[in-house]
């Protein structure tokens, strides 16, 4: 018996021996982008998710340089009433008060920029009617709405002239063999009904001067100021000065200049340059007839304003032709409360237009009971921040969205918002999750990844192929948890080991940071009091919002109140210094911002002023996707967008953060463990000066399965050790050569092929394209890159 | 299940986007959607690396634009267009970017195009009421054949109408003509124009209550009072090896039907508002629905991806009203939409492209081929269940069962488990067969040689020994009444009445510990015969499942005997309850434990012990009644009925008094609620 079994028993143990020493060679496969058809390859490197060559054909550019490069001369200026004038060694404008319209010259070139739609009429038929002539020829809009009718479509858009009931002496066409370019403007004599409205101005110096705005039909009067500094003109405007006399109405929305910068047609070789996500432009060359509306900063939840567009920095560029003329908006202060409008030619305008409104009051829902059922209603006071816009004007080179970023850099560095960087090397992000949460029957019990001693051996081991430069997040450091419970407790998991591993880490004067997140949470936290934390909206709702997934990894999303939100982050402040960390890591603090009601109402203002109490506290923090507000104490932008909203209207993908940050702010990628783009991801990381980021844990992914981090499907150190080596050397034997140093240019030599200029004169050459590009200089295989000038 | 899915996506997919997410953006490159995969293990969808990237909104193709485009199909890399507004179908050759307009002047209304692998083109035309076959002749198309509404037939009368919508053949040339509201199926014809009969026609759903209809009712009052009558199919496709598939609004997902006209596969999952269905390259089957979202299914019908989704601001990748779905050699899907009049095409990504390639391989048995493929597409997706499966399946090819064991485990794959461990257990066997034959020996010696050796006389005088001091303790005699009751339940449960052999304490703990086997039962039983997974089950779900019904019982059981002469006390309806519960107390540990060793070819072994401790269960839950009231067998049955209708009636109650309380709750807050923000 024992006999037959022990033969049974050696037959298959043979069997599978044999079985595996037959088996074939495991082989990786890595196929590359496939070699699609032209029609595809084109249509993905024309698309919205590329930036575009600027090929204007040259008709085009010298039809806008002889038809349509705006000049006025002195008598021209008289007959408009443009009687005030601010000037400075760069620039003068024109300011005619009762249109309120501005003419900006940038003395150089002799160029104009108007605040009016200019070449009315060329179509050389009448255009628009005297309502919209009235709108488009005023410089000050006037939103406001009956206090007895609140509502969104209740909301009067006017402007001085349409409260003035203005009308013209023509219909405004134009005879092309005789430009008149006033005529458009010229309005009946004693038409300006000045009972109703009056504009006064005040000149205080050559380059300020303040106007009292006063409109009797509604009971407003407010003041304005307007200013020229280096060469940039400023408009002014404090909620302060704005008085209301009759009850019946309210002031909502001030907006300066709606039509500055704005092009005809598809006359103008430009586009116009949105800081939505990493960066977006929409050409102007073609009829588009469409609206774009997007508050600064995201959602405000306080109002339950939801926006896709992500508009992180408070600015916009329109360049009417590239490389000769452009203008760029920057919001210095009020950006909380402004919504970036545009408006394109289709069926109600012949002109692409794009500017801010400033909201001094926002409709809210009075909510009366559970079903929601309530009535709209606007808050008695006005928000208390003032609002001011600089206009940059951009000539030659300049006029680019490389100028828009570049302009607003140096804004930033002027104000001391950045330093230098310092670094040697190129930085690799790498996030450890260190344990999470899995249900249980009894609650939950701890699912460990990593310990600190094994981040520290991978850390080590990521030294010794070479990555000295490492800026190190630590995920899962809570006996909390990790996935969707912040803020976190200080129960360190580990203590000792935690502190052993950063003192390692910053030895080598590298920084750590802890993941935590105080302003957002959810219904999983162990740290929220419902009643107590959770902030209430406008509408005195708590701002709980369920965000049911398809995966059913569903929770209630909790934004909390900032002033209990920086109680909790004061009470962490000692343990988290004491770990040595260089700071925080939080994927919200730096991107939610919103109203709140505490019994009265505070504006995104107040939360801002709260929230900065961060940073007497924390001098570097890794923030995600931050808005403009926190780049004071960025230390390492995480989770750089990959492209914006993709909107039907955008044409093109620009980075305009990394040209903002570059050369001053370490900016890191989404994790590469879930890349999908495969190549083209790094290239995009290489064109943009993007540095690259994993998430990696020790143990196996699959240990994730059960737990609410089974979203981050793929994380084990032994699966990325290699991919990581391989893509490091790729992305810095390129960010290498530009280390510290800025974007002064980028241009696409053709469709898929860019070329990134920076200030040390280096440039890098990327080809998306899947075959290679030649030209007289250089020689770039597909898909690859090439720096020269080194 | 799947209702409940859908209700979630259509409500919150929409608020999911303005939001940003509360952990930092995990798949981000850089789409307006995410993309999701079905999992086998966790039995639900899950997020997935982005499978498919979207380009650029097309509105005109080799400079000939789209106006209100309704079909797509793709026939030898050459795509073609109905479009209505044009009245035409575009002809674009994606490799010598040549455009073709056919059928201007002829169609007026084009809503369906096909091309057969002869390269005719077969448009249906709505507003024509026939459908057209083209031929090149001479570099022109012209028509060489017309559908059009059978005459003298009894399939048509006169007043029948004949829409047709969609159009399609199959590898014999037969061709197969979808009629818009028509609930008969498919118009089929001969390649000549020749109709003879209708095929792929949608059934009645085999419902309860249809059921109930069918049998009370004749067929026209079915139809027009209640209005049962199959769903007119949608739209359909054909795939390589031309079987028809068939997608309707109100059934989820896909039909794939054989040439007998019977369902051949189905898809697993699937949407109730598929617009348009397609074969790819690698014989996966695409889906569009009319919302914008796209699945992808393997050759099974098992969802690959679930991405896109409905436009609502003018978000590339996302749809307005899209039409049609086709897919090339290269896998890149096109999709046009009539909401905004124009193609979008999605190219796989690197990731997509490893799945299939994997799919390719594994679906042609070429199962240790796949390996390679799949450990990549594992690499990039630890949780990717598929995957896991592939390699178990790659695994078990190579008779490495080991490893296949552990890939199937982590995909839950219970077949492929089940014929692993079936391997891997007889290996063990042969293995340990002689640490088994030694056991058996040691025990055949002791047997022998009990005279001399006092083995069992030595053990059992221990456990006498220790039986006699524990029948000192009146708790322990208690704990073991009701084995004696299992034995002779009338005398048993006699003594229980007349004698107290049994009390309330010693009830909770049979109670508890019922409670307690029941949990290790639903934790630990081997996944094969158990479809909870331990961390998803929620322990407050599980006490209401078992207390709640529990008490009820006894309640209903007390109530309802004490107005029928029964003469249990409430005590007794309880402590008699819970001491029948003894069958599973037994029979759960010994299922928890067996499963761990038993493969699906053993079910029976499974299920079998689990029916005798059910039956055995019911039986004794009938004398204990029997015997606690004093009933005959009647009285018994009756009381039974009326017990368990009691209980549901007080559950009924007691929801109704819930909601009651809820209302009024609710009125009280919104009056709060009124007056503090009218203050």
């Amino acid at each position: 018996m024992l006999k037959i079994v022990s033969k049974i028993v050696l037959a298959t143990g043979f069997i599978a021996l044999t079985a595996m020493l037959t088996r074939p060679e495991l082989e990786a496969v890595q196929p590359n982008r496939v070699d699609n058809f032209s029609f595809v390859e084109n249509q993905l490197l024309s698309s919205s998710r590329y930036t575009q060559p600027d090929a204007y054909e040259q008709s085009v550019i010298d039809r806008f340089n002889s038809l349509y490069r705006l000049s006025y001369d002195a008598q021209e200026l008289i007959d408009l009433d443009f009687l005030f004038e601010l000037e400075d060694n760069f620039t003068k404008v024109y300011f005619e008060k009762d249109s309120f319209s501005v003419l900006i010259k940038d003395k150089a070139t002799g160029y104009f920029y108007s605040s009016r739609p200019e070449f009315q009429g060329f179509s050389e038929t009448r255009e628009d009617n005297t309502a919209n002539r009235n709108l488009m020829n005023s410089g000050l809009w006037i939103e406001s709405v009956r206090t007895n009718n609140v509502s969104n479509s209740s909301v009067q858009i006017e402007s001085l002239y349409t409260l003035a009931d203005v009308s013209y002496e023509n219909n405004g066409s134009q005879d092309l063999d005789n430009i008149d370019l006033t005529r458009p403007y010229l309005i009946e004599s004693n038409s300006y009904d000045k009972e109703e409205v009056s504009v006064t101005v005040n000149q205080t110096s050559l380059t300020r001067l303040s106007t009292s705005i006063s409109l009797k039909k509604y009971g407003f009067n407010f003041e304005v100021e307007l200013g020229l500094t280096n060469g940039k003109f400023s408009v002014f405007f404090s909620p302060s000065s704005i008085s209301e006399t009759n009850d019946t109405y309210r002031l909502m929305a001030l907006q300066f200049f709606p039509y500055l910068g704005s092009v005809r047609e598809d006359v103008a070789p430009g586009y116009f340059v949105i800081p939505d996500g990493v960066g977006a432009m929409v050409r102007t060359d073609s009829r588009l007839d469409t609206t774009f509306q997007s508050d600064y900063y995201g959602s405000d939840l306080g109002y339950l304003r939801t926006s896709v567009a992500d508009l992180t920095l408070p600015i916009f560029g329109i360049i009417q032709s590239v490389n000769q003329f452009g203008i760029m908006a920057e919001i210095t202060t009020g950006s909380e409360h402004s919504t970036l409008l545009a408006n394109f030619w289709g069926r109600n305008t012949r002109y692409h237009r794009m500017t801010n409104r400033f909201n001094v009051r926002r409709i809210f829902r009075n909510i009366i009971n559970r079903a929601g059922d309530g009535n709209d209603v606007i808050p008695e006071e006005v928000v208390n921040q003032d609002f001011e816009v600089l206009y940059h004007t951009l000539q030659g080179e300049k006029a680019t969205y490389v100028g828009v970023a570049n302009t607003y850099q140096q804004s930033l560095i002027s104000q001391d918002i950045f330093a230098q960087e310092q670094k040697g090397s190129t930085p690799l992000h790498t996030s450890y999750l260190i344990a999470e949460q899995e249900p249980n029957i009894f609650g939950t019990s701890r699912v460990s990844m990593t310990s600190y001693s094994e981040v520290k051996a991978m850390y080590n081991s990521l030294k010794d192929i070479g990555i000295e430069n490492q800026t190190t997040t630590l995920l899962g450091w809570s006996e909390d948890g990790f996935t969707a419970i912040a803020p976190y407790r200080t129960r360190f998991i580990d203590g000792t080991g935690l502190r052993a591993l950063i003192s390692t880490i910053t030895e080598d004067e590298n920084e750590v940071y802890l993941d935590q997140e105080y302003l957002v949470g959810s219904d999983r936290s162990q740290r929220i009091n419902f009643n107590n934390d959770v902030a209430r909206n406008y509408s005195r709702l708590k701002m709980s919002f369920e965000s049911r997934r398809l995966d059913n990894q569903n929770t209630d999303t909790y934004f909390l109140y900032p002033n209990k939100a920086m109680e909790k982050l004061n009470l962490d402040v000692n343990t988290i210094e004491a770990t040595g960390a260089t700071g925080l890591s939080m994927p919200r603090f730096g991107n939610t911002l919103f109203s709140y009601y505490d019994g009265e109402r505070h504006s995104r203002t107040d939360t801002l002023n709260t929230i900065s109490i961060a940073k007497e506290k924390y001098s570097q923090l890794a923030l995600h996707r931050p808005n403009a507000y926190m780049f004071d104490l960025l230390s390492a932008y995480l989770d750089m967008p990959v492209t914006n909203s993709q909107f039907d209207i955008y044409t093109d993908l620009i980075p305009l953060i990394p040209i903002v940050l570059k050369g001053f702010v370490p900016m890191f990628t989404p994790y590469l463990n879930f890349n999908a783009l495969g190549i083209e991801r790094l290239l995009q990381m290489i064109d943009f000066g993007v540095n690259p980021s994993y998430l990696l844990t020790d143990e196996p992914t699959s240990n994730l399965r059960f737990t609410l981090s089974n979203r981050y499907y793929t994380t084990q150190f032994l699966d990325f050790e290699n991919d990581i080596e391989n893509t490091y050397d790729f992305v810095s034997s390129a960010l290498d050569r530009v280390i510290n140093e800025s974007i002064v240019s980028r241009v696409m030599l053709t469709v898929g092929v860019s070329k990134v200029t920076y200030s040390n004169g280096v440039s890098i050459i990327v080809n998306y394209r899947q075959v290679p590009f030649t030209s007289a200089e250089v020689n770039v295989e597909a898909l690859s890159y090439k720096v020269v000038n080194v | 299940m799947k209702r409940i899915i859908l209700g979630i996506i259509f409500t919150t997919l929409g608020l999911m986007m303005p939001q940003r997410t509360v952990t930092p953006v995990v798949a981000d490159n850089g789409l307006p959607y995410q993309t999701y995969t079905y999992s086998s293990s966790r039995q639900q969808l899950i997020q997935t690396q982005d499978a498919y990237v979207p380009l650029s909104i097309t509105k005109n193709i080799g400079g000939v634009a789209l106006n209100s485009p309704q079909d797509i199909v793709i026939q030898n890399d050459i795509v073609y267009i109905a479009d209505k507004g044009s009245k035409s179908v575009l002809k674009y050759d994606l490799l010598s970017d040549e455009v073709t307009i056919i059928g201007q002047g002829v169609l007026n209304q084009p809503t369906g195009v096909h091309v057969d692998d002869l390269g005719r083109v077969y448009v249906a035309d709505f507003a024509n009421k026939e459908a057209y076959q083209f031929v090149e002749i001479d570099d022109v198309y012209q028509v060489v054949e017309t559908y059009q509404k059978p005459i003298n037939t009894p399939f048509f009368e006169e007043s029948s109408p004949f829409d047709p919508t969609k159009i399609v053949t199959d590898r014999g040339g037969n061709v197969y003509v979808l009629l818009s509201g028509n609930i008969n199926g498919l118009a089929q014809f001969k390649n000549n124009g020749e109709f003879f009969g209708y095929f792929g026609g949608n059934r009645i759903p085999a419902t309860f209550d249809n059921f109930i209809r069918s049998a009370l009712f004749d067929e026209q009052t079915r139809r027009e009072f209640f209005q049962i009558i199959p769903n007119p199919v949608y739209n359909l496709s054909v795939d390589d090896s031309g079987l028809i598939l068939t997608a309707s609004k109100s059934q989820d997902g896909y039909l794939k039907l054989n040439i007998a006209n019977i369902v051949f596969s189905e898809s697993v999952w699937g949407f109730p508002t598929v617009e348009d269905v397609t074969v790819g390259p690698y014989n996966t089957i695409f889906t569009i629905t009319s919302e914008g979202y796209i699945v992808e299914y393997d050759p099974n019908g098992s969802v690959l991806f679930l991405f896109s989704g409905p436009d609502q601001l003018g978000q590339k990748g996302l749809f307005k009203a899209p039409k049609g779905i086709a897919v090339d050699s290269k896998n890149n899907i096109y999709v046009v939409d009539e909401g905004s009049g124009a193609l979008q095409v999605f190219v796989q990504t690197e990731f997509a492209g490893l799945v299939h390639q994997a799919i390719d391989l594994y679906f042609d048995g070429r199962y240790a081929e796949s390996l390679g493929p799949w450990q990549e597409v594992l690499k990039m997706n630890r949780l990717f269940d598929l995957a896991n499966q592939g390699l178990g399946d790659a695994y078990f090819a190579l008779q490495d069962y080991p490893q296949a064991l552990e890939y199937y485990r982590l995909a839950r794959d219970q077949v492929g488990f089940s014929n692993a461990y079936w391997e891997v257990r007889n290996q063990f066997l042969l293995n340990q067969g002689e640490i088994f034959i030694i056991i058996l020996m040691i025990f055949i010696v002791l047997i022998l040689f009990k005279k001399w050796i006092p083995f069992y006389s030595t053990v059992a005088e221990g456990i006498v020994q220790v039986k006699e001091k524990l029948n000192g303790i009146a708790l322990y005699r208690e704990l073991i009444f009701p084995f004696s009751v299992i034995q002779k339940p009338v005398d048993g449960y006699d003594d229980l009445k007349r004698h107290k052999f049994f009390s309330s304490t010693s009830a909770w703990i049979y109670l508890l510990l019922f409670f307690l086997t029941y949990l290790v039962w639903i934790y630990e039983t081997n996944f094969l015969f158990n479809p909870n997974i331990p961390s998803e089950i929620n322990i407050l779900e599980q006490v209401i499942t078992i207390f709640v019904p529990f008490f009820l019982w006894v309640i209903a059981n007390y109530l309802v005997c004490s107005i029928r002469d029964g003469d249990g006390k409430l005590s007794e309806v309880f402590q008699g309850s819970a001491l029948t519960l003894l069958p599973m107390i037994i029979t759960f540990p010994i299922l928890t434990i067996i499963s761990q060793g038993l493969t699906l070819n053993e079910a029976f072994i499974y299920e079998i012990i689990l029916g005798i401790g059910v039956t055995i269960t019911i039986i004794y839950f009938f004398i204990m009644v029997k015997e606690i009231h004093f009933y005959d067998i009647k009285p018994t049955l009756s009381n039974i009925f009326i017990t368990i209708f009691t209980g549901v009636m007080m559950l009924a109650m007691a929801f109704i008094i819930f909601f009651l309380l809820g209302e009024v709750y609710q009125l009280v807050a919104d009056m709060i609620q009124e007056v503090t923000s009218r203050a």
